[in-house]
């Protein structure tokens, strides 16, 4: 809400005189919470930059690689074309072919929709898992709170990536995209446990929800009407950044030829790929690590600009 | 303090006790079973196999395996495991591999902590300056940063591009030592230099966070303002007075990131080549000797939680206004 103070008041008549958006400036409607986050989250640039260039990164992905094989499937295909190994980056072969042949620009966006897909899919089994965990610790308290927190607790010293090869390789063979997710959930979940727990903690406390049991609300009305609206905020700014996490952890964990493996591409498993062909093709290291390192800085933005945007203390500006 | 420290052991106990059981039942209840190995070749009949597994006590029900895990991992020395592979103890092939895996976390510590303290003291004194701006964005980047992606455009950048244009590599590709120069210290030097890069260049970037908000909080306190009401220059306020107190909180980043630090020396070793505790993991796992995977982890996760432990102590010493009780 713009507050007009004395030495606002030339640049409000000022923009009033040009036509504006009403909802800025209409004092008498009722903003509403989602309203004014939105409103902050438009505001900060970066986030919305970074919103942009992953919409475009997602569509990208999953729609040029067709489009590519459809117009011109002699130069763009799954097929190995070994005449033309570790072609340097040139037309039409704008990020060069790598050790098959086969186009790398084709290729980064194809693992671009693994690499996103893993990405989105493990941050919502770890969010899922990690914030039922946190929630019934939180909610319940007591014994179940200690049992589970311990459990978290032993799960936060065990080191993550390790713990994620131990389960991956344990289901044997090379590792689907479905495994990959559910290794990802099974061992990042301990984070947003903790931070899920903390703020069902100090929500249980409020005034409204005594209220509400008070008119004689059961526990699952009240976590679900009271506690969860209560904590979203929170829980959208921990679940952009372990989208960032999940794509970070996956692509180690394919670099290290552990995770996702042939046929299928990721930006990791072809980092992998260029390692061996490091000294014929240095350019193949080059690019699918700039996608993950974009990737990851877009998301880690949306994240800062979601924290910005939900902090009370920013709503006044 | 020796009742702290007695505590805090004590303490230590039933976590460890909890991460025993995650991780047995965690190989139990997946697809690929520890002894899956034993059972490899394709000639052993039903019988063979059956026997195979009582051998090992691994037809036992679950809580009683789980005893006998637990009374040797207790035993002195502990038994980690063997190797259904090359049939080594997890132990000894760990003792091979944990020197060089500490070379290269001593590195990573000297270069994080030389860099990120000058960088954090030097953004919080200049709070909002053009360098300032620089830190946070670098932060930033810092843990967006696939670190294992950056040392292979540093292996690019120092050892293909000059072998190809110069003839010479400025730093070496991967390895410990030159073939012939094996323990000489210059030559592990020189092979250290990237992989201390790499395994430092995300913490650089949280440390140094890290250290500029500590910095801001002590730089406000009471006795700084004392400090400088009375004369004292500035320099001197920054590097004596505010600065002890600001390291403190450092402490307890570093019990925290120890397990980061693992991950890192494990994508790290697989970088360079590194011959550490990290490849020992890569190579288990490729193999899928889950014994070894799980001996291995095991013993990480005792020094994660004694390293938290040292951290612990280390505070309370390092700030006498701490109260033990």
């Amino acid at each position: 809400m713009i507050d007009p103070t004395p030495s606002q008041a030339p640049e409000i008549i000022e923009a009033a005189a040009v036509p504006q958006p009403q909802a800025d400036y209409d004092v008498t409607r009722e903003v509403g919470y989602y309203q004014l986050v939105w409103r902050r989250l438009r505001r900060h640039r970066m986030a919305m930059i970074s919103a942009g260039v992953l919409v475009f990164l997602t569509l990208a992905s999953f729609i040029v690689p067709s489009i590519l094989a459809t117009l011109a499937p002699n130069v763009y295909s799954d097929t190995p074309d070994l005449l033309n190994r570790f072609g340097a980056p040139s037309w039409p072969h704008i990020m060069g072919t790598d050790e098959l042949g086969r186009d790398i620009f084709r290729r980064i966006l194809q693992g671009g929709q693994i690499s996103l897909m893993v990405g989105l899919f493990g941050m919502m089994v770890t969010v899922l898992l990690g914030g039922t965990i946190g929630a019934v610790a939180g909610y319940f308290g007591s014994i179940v709170d200690n049992i589970l927190m311990r459990i978290t607790d032993a799960m936060l010293t065990i080191p993550q990536i390790f713990l994620l090869i131990l389960i991956a390789t344990a289901f044997g063979g090379s590792v689907s995209p479905t495994v990959m997710v559910l290794a990802i959930g099974l061992t990042l979940w301990p984070y947003p446990a903790r931070i899920i727990r903390s703020v069902v903690l100090s929500i249980k406390e409020k005034e409204f929800v005594e209220a509400a049991r008070a008119v004689g609300s059961g526990n699952s009305k009240i976590i679900l009407r009271h506690v969860i609206p209560n904590a979203l905020g929170p829980i959208l700014v921990a679940a952009t950044l372990y989208v960032g996490a999940a794509i970070l952890t996956e692509s180690a964990v394919s670099y290290l030829n552990l995770g996702i493996g042939p046929p299928l591409a990721s930006w990791g498993s072809m980092l992998f790929r260029a390692q061996e062909f490091i000294w014929e093709a240095g350019y193949y290291a080059l690019f699918p690590g700039l996608m993950i390192l974009i990737t990851v800085l877009c998301i880690n933005f949306m994240g800062d600009g979601l924290r910005d945007a939900f902090d009370p203390r920013s709503f006044d500006r | 303090m020796t009742k702290y420290i007695l505590r805090r052991v004590l303490q230590a106990i039933p976590v460890l006790f909890v991460i025993s059981l995650i991780l047995f039942t965690i190989t139990q209840v997946l697809p690929d079973k520890p002894w899956a190995l034993l059972l490899h070749n394709p000639r052993l009949t039903l019988a063979d196999r059956a026997r195979i597994l009582h051998y090992y006590g691994f037809d036992q029900p679950f809580w009683l395996q789980y005893f006998l895990y637990m009374k040797h991992l207790l035993s002195l020395p502990p038994d980690l495991g063997t190797s259904y592979f090359s049939h080594q103890t997890t132990l000894s092939l760990i003792r091979e591999r944990l020197p060089n895996t500490l070379v290269l976390m001593g590195s990573f510590y000297i270069v994080t902590l030389a860099l990120s303290i000058p960088i954090g003291i030097i953004a919080a004194v200049k709070q909002y300056s053009k360098f300032d701006n620089l830190v946070t964005t670098g932060a930033f980047v810092g843990i967006s940063l696939p670190n294992f992606w950056f040392g292979l455009m540093l292996i690019i950048l120092f050892a293909v591009i000059p072998y190809e244009h110069l003839g010479f590599k400025i730093f070496p590709t991967g390895g410990m030592w030159d073939p012939g120069h094996v323990g000489d210290p210059l030559n592990l030097l020189w092979h250290l230099v990237l992989p201390a890069i790499v395994l430092s260049v995300q913490s650089i970037a949280q440390y140094s966070r890290f250290m500029r908000s500590s910095m801001l909080d002590v730089l406000n306190q009471d006795y700084i303002r004392t400090a400088r009401a009375k004369g004292l220059a500035e320099g001197r306020v920054v590097l004596r007075h505010a600065l002890r107190n600001s390291l403190l909180p450092l402490i307890t980043l570093m019990g925290i990131e120890i397990p980061q630090l693992f991950v890192g020396a494990l994508i790290t070793e697989q970088v360079f080549a590194w011959p550490g505790m990290g490849r020992l993991f890569w190579d288990a796992a490729q193999k899928t000797d889950i014994q070894v995977l799980v001996g291995v982890l095991v013993l990480l996760s005792v020094l994660v939680v004694f390293g938290n432990l040292i951290a612990d102590v280390a505070y309370g010493w390092a700030d006498p206004r701490i109260q033990y009780r």
